[in-house]
């Protein structure tokens, strides 16, 4: 047929709009009536502008149609909302289990999502983000002073921050004292290259005195209370006086944990060195804001080049940029940096997964008990279809019903949010906010709604709304063996899930036991440590002066050993200057013209015994030999194949501080966390640069013990406060993460099998009720409870047991990619394994013996009665 | 007894005098003409079945014409309820011109 012969249409797309928005019974006349407009026009004016006219007619009838069309719904939706609301109404327990089950599942994503959020949403804020890069030097993240003349001659550099947070000293404000913690300083330009939240004071101004302080919120209460800090004195060591120029909020949101930062500048002046800022010996954290458009490799090979002309002698070395937004996501634990806090974005990914994982659970429990009622809505349907309803009418009518539900679980799960945000706080160990009406959370809120009542009314409303209603009526067909098995799908999904964060937890909370348990290698019970402040951390020049007399031990130090050791309460004393679970520290040993890295520990002789380090071979370190100071070194077993000295003793090499030698091998011991293997490291008696003193302690009276260095500390050193910790509790501390994400696995794990059991506690219901007849006849036929009992949980037990095949292989997988985390390793047996599946079928089968024991015990005449 | 509004009014009247041919094309031409500008049928549909659901028209289907390719009509009545609102309204309208001069009323304009 000739093309042109077929009369124009109006436009489809236009068309299929407006019996969109018509009533079924209005598409016919109404359509149509449309369709006349445009012929009209088409024979006066021909096709092109009877569809303009048709255009414009639709787009002024929009309202109309719009108006109408709601008009219309309403009086629809009224109906669906009795009905929901009746349908809710007749089984209380199973609408409970529903809307409560919907609400905790979407508490708990809406939890980890704003967890999720806070971890991600670190140094996003910053409006200069993507220009920002941390200098880098070999695997260094801090570097030396005297490199700031370079960065000056460079003009792609606009601004540049050097960060110190070393300094630890004492505050005083009045005649109260305080640790400081978290002290920084930085260059002034701090403020133009990272925005801070400024409560009081201008960014522009706040460092214009080098002894200015700006503190976040929390610590200006800590400091001050609820006075007002700004313009007030805090004193810095006893020596140094800094007025308060700013607040800012809490900078939760930068990697760099700071309370109270100082001016960069006036650090010179503070430790006492005019040529500070050209020397090599301090290195800090350091950030280069970068012009705009910068090439940056080109850059970095130019500034590499610059900055190796002026090492000069030190050799060159590598130097590079890393973007500023990667910092915090680094997993490399090669780069060594100071003051750096860091997120963990498998973490992240892992809960993020597990919310997942539990809304899921809620929805399918929710699919279930729908789909398991579907047949006490077949007269209804049947009704609906054969009084004209569509499949849409009906899908609509579903999934509105659906939604109303997740709807009102919503409400309650923001309720639940606000009532455990404080209990989830303390578990993820960070302080989280909500910003009721903030539109990220909005839009969390409303995705988490959307999610949810799509992913639990759609399947229900497709099943119900394609059900026919002939067969409906006919009383036949209901119980479709295929739904069944499509519930068992579910059901097995759920405990699959279930059973895959009990493993997951038993292996997170089996390995951290294992860590916190398995020997070190040195004793960690009853030693104290006491961070070294005031008179007995020297100041370095009164180190130099000390040094430059040919003292070797200083005094105050000294003094307070001896003293310590006066009481019978007190073993020992060494004084170190790092946590023995966790060195860093490190030096380059050229040992026969091969440089070496060493980790290296500086302490004094008294070492090896507080610690209970036992001596392979060689001598420990002597009080005796003042020869030994600085130059003769233990090294552990790792070492010594490292180094390669043959023999071991007597070669001299040189380290630090000159000509140095090996005079002992210590067996090996945990100096750093289990995650990494045990490497080569030295200790070196070299008191100078101790800060913390380990002190032994008999375990008869330990607040004998404990009054007894408090009473000594206040001797020598009265004008700092004390402090101590618990060793064991500083190694436990190391494994904190771990810690965390056990107890944070543990509580959704509860929440998973909670979840799970109150699905299938109101399927288990439906399933006896729905067998009741058949149990009577039963009973008559003479089977006993027992019987019954065993043949209604049979079905429950199968899927459960299905579940493990599912949920092993996974969890197997997720648990030996997480232990590969550690240098060791908790073995992994079974045990988990089995522990989850009987976990789960015991909670399985208590939780149906309540209907199914009903059942079972129910007298037959009753059941039999039943229609 | 509710007032009818000034859409519904119109839209009424119209279908009175357009009785027996009263659909929505039709309707939308009369009240266009008399009132000087192009409805939408989108905007009579709504007063449409407003008065429709408070009863004071009826629908009815005509005999399905070769204009509309076999289909038929949906048409428009005025019924006995919608006759009576009519005369309500034009009652009240009376009783409140009455009593304002004709001459103010044209030196206003």
């Amino acid at each position: 047929m000739n093309p042109a012969l077929i009369p124009p249409e109006p436009p489809r797309s236009i068309r299929r709009f407006i019996r969109f928005f018509l009533r079924h019974e209005d598409v016919e006349g109404r359509g149509a009536e449309f369709d006349e407009l445009f012929r009209e026009e088409l024979q006066i004016r021909g096709p092109e502008s009877a569809r303009r006219v048709y255009r414009i007619q639709f787009i002024l009838s929009l309202p109309g149609l719009i108006a109408n069309y709601i008009f219309w719904e309403a009086a629809m939706l009224k109906n669906y909302l009795t009905i929901a609301w009746r349908n809710l109404g007749r089984n209380k327990v199973i609408s409970f289990i529903n809307v409560a089950g919907l609400a905790l599942g979407m508490a708990c994503a809406l939890l980890i999502f704003l967890w999720v959020d806070g971890e991600l949403s670190v140094d996003r804020t910053q409006p200069n983000g993507d220009r920002i890069f941390r200098l880098e030097e070999g695997d260094w993240a801090d570097l030396q002073t005297r490199y700031r003349k370079v960065f000056d001659t460079f003009p792609e550099i606009e601004k540049y921050v050097q960060f110190s947070s070393w300094e630890k000293p004492i505050f005083r404000v009045g005649d109260k004292l305080f640790d400081s913690r978290d002290l920084v300083f930085a260059d002034d330009a701090v403020f133009d290259v990272f925005k801070f939240d400024f409560l009081r004071g201008s960014p522009d101004v706040v460092f214009s005195d080098p002894y200015s302080l700006v503190l976040s919120q929390s610590e200006a209460e800590r400091l001050f209370g609820a006075d007002d800090p700004m313009g007030k004195t805090v004193v810095l060591d006893n020596a140094f006086s800094f007025t308060v120029t700013g607040v800012v909020a809490d900078p939760d949101n930068f990697h760099i944990e700071w309370k109270a930062m100082g001016p960069f500048k006036t650090l010179p002046a503070l430790k006492g060195r005019p040529n500070f800022l050209d020397l090599t010996n301090d290195n800090f954290p350091t950030y280069l804001l970068l012009r705009p458009n910068t090439h940056i490799p080109e850059f970095e090979g130019k500034l590499a080049a610059a900055i190796n002309s002026i090492r000069g002698a030190d050799g060159p070395k590598e130097f590079s940029l890393r973007p500023f937004l990667d910092i915090y996501f680094a997993r490399d634990a090669v780069v060594r940096e100071s003051g750096v806090k860091h997120g963990n974005m498998t973490l992240v990914i892992l809960f993020s997964a597990v919310a997942i994982m539990i809304l899921l659970i809620a929805c399918v429990n929710f699919i279930n008990l729908v789909t398991a009622r579907s047949s006490s809505r077949a007269k209804e349907i049947s009704v609906r279809k054969a009084a004209g309803a569509v499949r849409k009418n009906l899908l609509v009518q579903f999934l509105g019903e659906t939604s109303l539900t997740v709807f009102a679980a919503l409400l309650l799960a923001l309720v639940l949010v606000a009532v455990f945000l404080p209990a989830f706080g303390s578990l993820t160990g960070e302080t989280i906010d909500i910003d009721w009406a903030g539109g990220k959370w909005l839009g969390g809120v409303l995705a988490v709604f959307l999610f949810t009542a799509l992913v639990s009314g759609l399947g229900p409303a497709l099943h119900l709304s394609s059900l026919d209603p002939v067969v409906l009526m006919s009383r036949r067909g209901t119980q479709a063996s295929g739904r069944i098995s499509f519930r068992t799908v579910l059901i097995v999904f759920q405990f699959a899930v279930g059973m895959f964060l009990i493993i997951g937890a038993l292996v997170v909370l089996g390995q951290f036991g294992y860590m916190v348990s398995k020997g070190l290698g040195y004793s960690q019970e009853q030693i104290l440590l006491v961070p070294l402040k005031g008179e007995l951390k020297e100041p370095l020049q009164v180190l130099r002066a000390r040094l430059r007399e040919g003292k070797l031990f200083g005094e105050t130090k000294r003094v307070f050993k001896q003293r310590l050791l006066q009481s019978s309460d007190i073993r020992g004393v060494t004084f170190i200057s790092q946590s023995p679970g966790a060195l860093t520290n490190s030096n380059t040993w050229t040992v026969r013209g091969e440089r070496k890295p060493m980790i290296i520990m500086q302490t004094d002789p008294d070492f090896v015994d507080v610690l209970g380090l036992e001596i392979v071979s060689g001598r420990n370190i002597s009080w005796d030999r003042e020869s030994d100071l600085g130059l003769c070194y233990l090294v552990n077993e790792a070492a010594v194949p490292f180094l390669g000295l043959d023999p071991l003793f007597g070669e001299a090499f040189q380290a630090n501080f000159g000509q140095s030698q090996i005079v002992g091998v210590v067996k090996d011991f945990h100096f750093q966390t289990l995650h990494q293997k045990i490497g080569p490291m030295a200790i070196v008696w070299f008191d100078s640069w101790t800060d913390t003193a380990a002190i032994k302690i008999s375990g008869t009276n330990i607040p004998r013990a404990i009054a007894h260095i408090r009473e000594a500390w206040g001797e020598v050193n009265p004008n700092a406060p004390f402090g101590y910790t618990f060793m064991d509790e500083a190694v436990d501390r190391l494994y904190a993460a771990e810690a965390r994400l056990g107890r944070i696995l543990e509580a959704f794990v509860w929440l998973a099998v909670f979840l799970s059991c109150l699905g299938l506690f109101g399927l288990s219901a439906y399933v006896a009720a729905q067998k009741t007849k058949e149990i009577g006849i039963r009973k008559v036929l003479g089977a006993k409870a027992s019987e019954i009992v065993v043949l209604l949980s049979k079905d429950f037990s199968r899927w459960v047991l299905l579940a493990n095949i599912f949920a092993w292989p996974a969890a197997y997988a997720f648990s030996m990619k997480w232990l590969q985390r550690f240098a060791y390793q908790m073995r992994l047996g079974p045990g988990p394994f089995l522990w989850a599946s009987v976990l789960a079928l015991l909670v399985a089968l208590l939780t149906i013996s309540f209907h199914t024991i009903k059942a079972a015990t129910a007298n037959p005449a009753d059941a039999l009665r039943h229609e | 007894m509710k007032l009818l509004s000034r859409s519904e009014e119109i839209i009424l009247l119209a279908v009175w005098r357009l009785e027996g041919n009263a659909f929505g094309i039709s309707i939308r031409d009369q009240i266009s003409e008399a009132t000087g500008y192009k409805w939408s049928l989108g905007t009579i549909y709504v007063p449409l079945d407003k008065l429709t659901r408070k009863g004071y028209i009826a629908k009815s289907y005509s005999k399905p014409t070769a204009q509309r390719g076999g289909r038929s009509k949906v048409l428009y009545h005025l019924t006995p309820k919608g006759r009576e609102a009519l005369r309500t309204v034009r009652e009240i309208q009376a009783s409140l011109w009455k009593g304002i001069p004709e001459h103010t009323f044209k030196e206003g304009s």
